[in-house]
């Protein structure tokens, strides 16, 4: 019984043990801090791409080779929230 | 003198007794502009010739139709002086397209005259702005304060990104003599989780950049992908590197800070810029256009984001270039938060054998 209980709680541990490294594995790539490259993962080269930072702020652009894989490469002035009342603006 | 030689003008004298002028630079690209004046009359038509020239220089009866103004093309009074090293030399060079032309070949510092290198990361985590330097955090441009460091395992959603002594409060940081092993992809394991915090000194000094750049630049006649390419130069010499491998980087656990000029060393490249931070010099537009940063490798100018009223143009190809009567044809930095400066080659570039290399040469780069 003692035996039993022993595995039980051996292999109860190393299923939460797994489970956690898997989860901080998963947490760590969902957080690379690479939006342009991310936008474009999943596109072709010239593809149309957007992405937003961390104010809000939107790039829009075109999926471009550089370096090893495809960046979205912003080349429409940056969106910026209105609420932020950024003094950017846009002129042809 | 650069400006003479672009606009050096041969006359040769043909068999049916007429003077005929060729533009050395036009005849090389195999345009011929033919005045077929008689010998006679060519005292009197100096006047008309310099017209004709000043006109229609470039212009001819090539194929073709995009032509190369003569604002285009590297002008090295824009640089600092102190950034160009010996002479620059006019070499014959072949281009992507397997064009046969002039370019030029010159070396820089590496090493920006007109600002401070670094800071990069805080020495510890009670340090202000003012000790560190910048990151590329999810697209945005933050400052590296040692709060900043404190806050990495809720950016990253990992409690592995520790980067500091939590009794001391000092950051793990990478110096001296550890630069050479921890500044680059991969590094050894003993230097995970760590803040790149390397000097020029710590790579045992400066180290010169070449460059061979296209004198007149041409027109692709369809984009090219920048690839591994080192788009170009900063008027101050410094090297504009392609973008920094930020997957890569905190793989290991490691922040590659940059300065606020938007530049950090290497072993590779020593110091070289991953985005136009509006720090280095740059080159005033009387017309108030966003100023002259540098070139880039096909001989176009590159331009500063914004113009002085903080404008963006929005006429900007995929190359993030366009063309006005001033300047013709020219590039504009993204921000420096978007790790990058341009989207594409709008011009031939000069054919490298070891693609992917820094132009200093050096050991090919992960």
């Amino acid at each position: 019984m003692i035996v039993l209980n022993k595995n039980k709680i051996l292999l109860t541990s190393n299923i939460v043990i797994c489970i956690l490294f898997s989860s901080l594995a998963q947490a760590h790539q969902g957080s690379s801090g690479s939006e342009p490259r991310l936008v474009c993962a999943d596109k072709a080269l010239g593809d149309a791409c957007d992405w937003k930072d961390n104010h809000n702020a939107t790039y829009i652009g075109t999926c471009r080779a550089i370096s090893t894989s495809l960046l979205c490469v912003r080349n429409k002035p940056i969106v910026y929230p209105k609420e932020q009342g950024h003094e950017g603006s846009s002129k042809t | 003198m650069v400006a003479l030689q672009r606009m050096q003008i041969c006359f040769y004298y043909d068999n049916k007794g007429f003077w005929r002028i060729d533009s050395w630079l036009v005849e090389k690209q195999g345009k011929k502009m033919n005045i077929g004046l008689p010998s006679s009359k060519l005292r009197l038509s100096v006047l008309s010739l310099f017209f004709v020239l000043s006109s229609g220089c470039g212009e001819s009866d090539s194929s073709n139709s995009d032509n190369t103004t003569a604002a285009e093309g590297l002008n090295f009074t824009n640089f600092l002086p102190e950034s160009i090293v010996g002479d620059v030399a006019q070499v014959d060079c072949t281009l992507t397209n397997g064009t046969v032309t002039t370019c030029y070949q010159f070396t820089t510092t590496g090493n920006p005259s007109d600002h401070d290198v670094g800071p990069f990361c805080p020495e510890t985590i009670y340090d202000g702005e003012e000790a560190g330097g910048k990151w590329l955090e999810n697209g945005s441009l933050v400052d590296i304060t040692g709060e900043y460091i404190t806050t990495l395992p809720e950016v990253y959603n990992d409690p592995l990104w520790v980067l500091y002594d939590d009794v001391s409060g000092d950051v793990s940081r990478v110096t001296g003599e550890n630069c050479v092993a921890a500044a680059q992809l991969n590094p050894p394991e003993e230097f995970w989780f760590t803040c790149i915090d390397c000097s020029i000194e710590d790579f045992g000094g400066v180290v010169e950049q070449n460059f061979t750049i296209p004198v007149v630049p041409v027109q692709r006649e369809t984009i090219a992908e920048l690839g591994n390419d080192f788009p170009g130069v900063a008027l101050n010499g410094v090297l504009l590197s392609f973008p920094a491998d930020i997957d890569g980087i905190v793989a290991t656990y490691n922040i590659a800070a940059i300065d606020d000029c938007g530049g950090h060393v290497n072993n590779a490249e020593s110091y070289h810029y991953h985005g136009a931070a509006g720090c280095p010099y740059e080159v005033a537009q009387s017309d108030g256009h966003g100023p002259l940063i540098g070139y880039i490798m096909d001989g176009y100018g590159l331009h500063s984001m914004v113009d002085e009223d903080d404008a963006e143009p929005s006429d900007l190809d995929e190359c993030r270039g366009h063309t006005d009567d001033e300047r013709g044809y020219h590039y504009h930095a993204t921000s420096p938060s978007e790790n990058s400066f341009i989207g594409c080659y709008h011009g031939e570039v000069v054919e490298v054998e070891n693609a992917g290399r820094p132009p200093g040469g050096g050991p090919p780069v992960p």
